[in-house]
């Protein structure tokens, strides 16, 4: 089944290599899962695995995406967007924030800070392809 | 007590403002923001009604 959605999902889907998704993940095994879902979509992934060097990436290489997770070794979610919302390059970029935590302060607190998007964790592959594509093609455009 | 809740208003009105000003610039607004920011409204009503009994009851021991 799996297999089959897959074969018709890059059937249709136009890729792009030059489109550049950032990931922003501490935790490998969903760093990887994030990896494949955007490697599904045809695009290009950037990995970060803390908040700083995520930001410095989010800078240098102007990502089209940024897939944010909202626990991170150095700093939390919040303070990323708020980094990434007070620099002129990545001012507009559109965020996609996932957490294990699901209180609302936490989606609130993302939401203020300029998220775009927020998913619970865990989240399958298929729901995380979609939204890739959402965001790409019809909320950044 | 009631500047507390005041203050407790003033930040929880911030979310729905958001999503708002999202709406009305045209922006997607995600259904969880939307709901998070319903969820801050009924907390502002509750508050606001709370606020509004401390008055009534300061009234009326005065």
């Amino acid at each position: 089944m799996f297999k089959y959605w897959w074969q018709k999902l890059t059937n249709t889907r136009k890729i792009d290599p030059s489109v550049k998704i950032l990931i922003i993940e501490d935790n490998h095994v969903d760093a990887k899962m994030f990896e494949k879902a955007v490697d599904i979509c045809g695009f290009t992934s950037l990995v970060a695995y803390d908040g700083h060097s995520g930001i410095d990436l989010a800078q240098n290489h102007m990502p089209r995406l940024i897939i944010l997770d909202y626990q991170l070794p150095d700093m939390n979610g919040a303070q990323v967007l708020k980094m990434l919302r007070s620099k002129k390059e990545t001012a507009t970029e559109p965020v996609m924030v996932l957490s294990v935590l699901d209180n609302s302060d936490v989606i609130i607190n993302s939401f203020e800070n300029g998220a775009d998007q927020y998913f619970k964790k865990p989240i399958d592959l298929k729901t995380l392809v979609k939204q890739i594509d959402l965001m790409v093609h019809k909320i950044c455009s | 007590m009631t500047r507390r809740i005041v203050k407790d208003i003033q930040l929880r009105l911030k979310a729905p403002i958001i999503a708002l000003e999202r709406l009305s610039n045209g922006r997607y607004l995600p259904q969880v923001f939307a709901e998070a920011a319903f969820n801050e409204l009924w907390e502002i009503q509750r508050l606001t009604e709370k606020m509004i009994g401390v008055r009534k009851k300061r009234k009326k021991n005065v």
